[in-house]
């Protein structure tokens, strides 16, 4: 039976690449890639059940038009009406306004794969437009650790495997990246203790040597609390931070500032905890400090960031397995020639209208001369995933025409007049890296596309042809080119030796992994000023009384966001309502029920849900999966600032019984 | 030469990912009311991973009227679901839940221990799934008894059927292992 070469689309640390098995046009069997040397041939479950999801019974097939946007009329329609209705928008609008400000796009991250950014291309191929920058989930994270580590990147992975210490802050491997584990067992084997740091008791948590349970979003109390200690103690590596760092008499100033009993009282854990800390930081080295995405998304969690990477430079732990693992943007050596596709020029304007991402639809309504007037949306599915959703029905409802494609009639599509429905990536060509481990991947088309799906690269061409045709030199996105030739492009000579390939065909074969570079010889570590009086800010004590319960929704084990969500394997006893997970005071302070039905709600919203105890749960927090099926995030509200990640983490709601009779 | 195939597992390594799970699914193509392998939690953050553990006195083997199971020279259960009538006695017999009914079918269906793809010198897809080493195969007429032991929390070991599975001795408590809150 003949096999093909995939890799996982997912923005997920693993990337996986995959050997898909074929029999006649039918997708049989998926299994890991044997010599990936970051997988070792192992996916998740989600992996395991991919020949369900390429052949989905809920996946759109053809393209279609709503009669009137949020009525569920659906009409199928050709993808040569979907272009005429898509081209002549754009064209009529560009009249309107003489230029193409006031068409946008928003993606998503559903597929990281280089030819999505076909999308990008195809926008910029219009000249001056509306589009989105900045990364909603890590830019938090990545902008503190730019502070301190400058350009040092994130160490290979596989490596944790040597270090003689791990750490894990508010990360979930057993959920999020079970592929690490193996890494991490191997460290604990040869010795080294393993911590998890999280307020939730994660399946984590549950494996570590010491799991500490700290309150939310103080983790650089934390942080700061074991350094003051190391330092105190003097167990911290004076060559390092002599010769390798800079500010540390700002940072030690800063430290002196903080009691050790103001420690204790913000993060909730016990002082002989934080000095057993102390003491594991400075007897094993080199320690390999994990940063999860979940302590970055609270304000002001970039101090907790920070304050987490000095430990690593208090202990100069810098190789050998040791140091902050957060994630790396290994596309930026890489040329990147659709995203950065160079378009028509305008007469007059230089360059695009650009939103952060973080905040989109809050700035993508206030924009004038010219309003914006179609948004284009692809790899996402912002009315369930994004934060402030009512700001998205505002900018929904200010649109003339809004296009979404998807592989299913997820939320988004559902309030879109054009829905287009799209590959998966068995049915496209593509080429693909991690945001964690070093390796580069290829993705082979396997299979023929399912009904008219079309890849966002080739819906990219078919569009530019069309608006060429309506009028002529409307894009100058190069339409003709294949998929090869845009990935061919991708392995320029500088990539090619970084990765080892001798042609660019090899990655067909194989996957490759880059090659460590070691930083510049001036590289220095900048310590960070603790900032206390952050935390410190008047919180509204009647707020706090109304809404006195955090709301978290992490990475669920089956679902990626919301995607696999209609796989039967997975995800076969979903339900309409979400499972809300509390601890048990509260389920006895609001006399609910094991599985009675509840309501959580705040000034944004409000969801029903089934309540279900779970042990160890901190008693002010809340857990609930995120789901298409009823958008959590509609009370999830916020304002992220500039450079940062979406504050997901910071949403404060209460609960209620419900009534009955209703 | 006579084979008694097992499977042993590991809890102090499971972390509960299912991937066991869904490659048994990916392998097999069974249907989701199908469970040939089943992630079970025993304890807060401790799972067991079982699907039949190929007794050696089958309880199915034993009640089934239609002789529809067999034990083959390397110790793993058979079914011929041709054979089989629906009757259930076997699901019902059975203290592990391992054959499985299909209402769409009127058969029982079960794990087979992916015996062609071991005949083909492959690992069972859920061993070979396994991230973290938590699951595999080992021969009982091979291993040294006092490597492994006959159940764990959470585990019934009936000695009626002489299952075919071992595990590994949970870990002595740790000496850092502390909580706090």
């Amino acid at each position: 039976m003949p096999t093909f070469r995939n890799t996982c689309p997912r923005h997920c640390y693993s990337s996986c690449s995959m050997i898909a098995h074929i029999n006649g046009d039918k997708l049989t069997r998926v299994v890991g890639d044997p010599d990936h040397g970051y997988t070792r041939g192992r996916l998740c479950a989600k992996g395991y059940s991919l020949i369900q999801y390429a052949l989905n019974e809920h996946r759109l097939k053809y393209p279609l038009q709503q009669m009137r946007r949020g009525s569920g009329e659906w009409r199928r329609i050709s993808w040569e009406q979907a272009y005429e209705i898509i081209g002549n928008k754009m064209i009529e609008l560009n009249n309107r306004y003489g230029s193409n400000l006031g068409l946008g796009y928003y993606k998503g991250k559903g597929n990281t794969g280089f030819l999505h950014q076909a999308v990008e291309g195809m926008f910029a191929g219009l000249g001056p437009h509306t589009r989105p920058v900045g990364d909603i989930c890590a830019a938090t994270g990545e902008t503190a650790l730019r502070e301190t580590l400058g350009e040092l990147g994130n160490p290979d992975p596989e490596g944790m495997a040597n270090a003689g210490l791990i750490v894990i802050w508010g990360a979930n491997p057993a959920n999020t990246n079970i592929n690490q584990m193996k890494f991490i067992y191997e460290a604990r084997q040869k010795g080294a203790p393993f911590v998890v740091i999280d307020p939730i008791f994660t399946r984590t948590a549950v494996r570590a040597d010491l799991y500490v349970q700290i309150n939310l979003g103080t983790d650089a109390w934390l942080a700061w609390g074991i350094a003051k200690i190391l330092i105190e103690k003097k167990w911290y590596n004076k060559e390092f931070v002599q010769q390798k760092a800079f500010d540390f008499e700002k940072y030690q100033q800063g430290l002196d500032k903080i009691t050790l009993d103001e420690v204790c009282l913000q993060t909730g854990v016990q002082l002989t905890v934080i000095k057993q800390l102390a003491e594991l930081y400075s007897q094993f080295y080199p320690a390999a400090n994990w940063l999860g995405f979940g302590l970055q998304r609270h304000r002001h969690g970039g101090e907790s960031v920070k304050a987490i990477s000095a430990l690593a430079a208090l202990a100069g732990s810098f190789g050998m397995g040791g140091g902050v693992y957060f994630k790396q943007s290994p596309q930026e050596k890489f040329p990147q020639s659709l995203a950065k596709h160079k378009g028509i020029k305008h007469p007059v304007i230089l360059s695009s209208r650009k939103i952060p991402a973080n905040n989109y639809p809050a700035y993508a309504t206030k924009l004038q001369d010219p309003p914006l007037k179609m948004l284009w949306i692809s790899c996402g599915n912002p009315l369930a995933q994004d934060y402030n959703l009512g700001a998205w029905h505002n900018l929904f409802g200010q649109m003339e025409l809004i296009i979404t494609v998807d592989l299913y009639l997820n939320r988004t599509a559902r309030h879109s007049d054009l829905v287009l429905p799209t590959t998966s990536f068995f049915e496209e060509e593509d080429l693909h890296l991690s945001f964690w481990h070093y390796w580069l991947s290829y993705n082979q088309k396997t299979l023929p596309s399912f009904y008219e799906a079309k890849s966002d690269l080739q819906i990219a061409r078919e569009l530019t042809r069309k608006l060429n045709e309506l009028q002529p030199g409307f894009s100058n996105f190069p339409k003709d080119k294949e998929p090869w030739d845009w990935i061919k492009e991708e392995l320029s000579p500088e990539v090619m030796k970084l990765y080892g390939l001798e042609n660019p065909a090899d990655i067909q074969k194989h996957s490759y992994k880059r090659r460590e570079e070691t930083p510049p010889t001036d590289w220095a570590y900048i310590f960070p000023i603790p900032q206390p009086r952050l935390f410190k800010e008047k919180k509204d004590s009647s707020a706090q009384e109304l809404f006195p319960y955090k709301l978290l929704s992490p990475q669920s084990l089956l679902k990626f966001h919301t995607q696999y969500e209609t796989l039967s394997w997975l995800n076969s006893e979903n339900t309409e309502e979400p499972i809300i997970k509390l601890a048990e005071e509260i389920v006895n302070r609001h006399d609910i029920r094991e599985d009675s039905f509840i309501e959580i709600y705040n000034e944004n919203g409000l969801i029903k849900g089934r309540a279900r105890t779970k042990s160890l749960l901190p008693e002010n927090i809340l857990l609930v999966e995120q789901s298409d099926l009823y958008p959590i995030n509609n009370l999830i509200h916020g304002r992220a600032q500039d450079g940062e990640s979406i504050p997901f983490f910071d949403c404060e709601v209460n609960i209620r019984r419900m009534r009955k009779g209703v | 030469m006579f084979k008694r195939m097992a499977f042993l597992f590991d809890a102090n390594l499971c972390i509960g990912c299912r991937a066991c799970e869904m490659a048994c699914r990916n392998e097999n193509h069974t249907p989701a009311n199908i469970h040939w392998r089943h992630v079970e939690k025993i304890g807060e953050g401790t799972y067991l991973s079982m699907a039949c553990n190929h007794c050696d006195s089958p309880e199915c083997f034993r009640v089934c009227p239609k002789h529809a199971f067999s034990k083959r020279k390397d110790g793993i259960v058979e079914i011929d679901s041709s054979l089989c009538n629906g009757c259930r006695l076997c699901v019902n017999a059975c203290p592990y839940g391992a054959p499985q009914y299909d209402i769409n079918t009127n058969k029982v269906t079960r794990c087979q221990m992916c015996y062609s793809r071991q005949d083909n010198g492959l690992l069972p897809a859920c061993v070979e799934a396994c991230t973290t080493g938590a699951l595999a195969i080992i021969d009982l007429n091979e291993i040294q008894q006092t490597e492994t032991v006959e159940a764990i929390p959470g585990f019934r070991d009936l000695k009626l059927t002489k299952p075919s599975i071992r595990f590994h001795p949970p870990p002595a408590q740790n000496a850092l292992l502390s909580e706090t809150s």
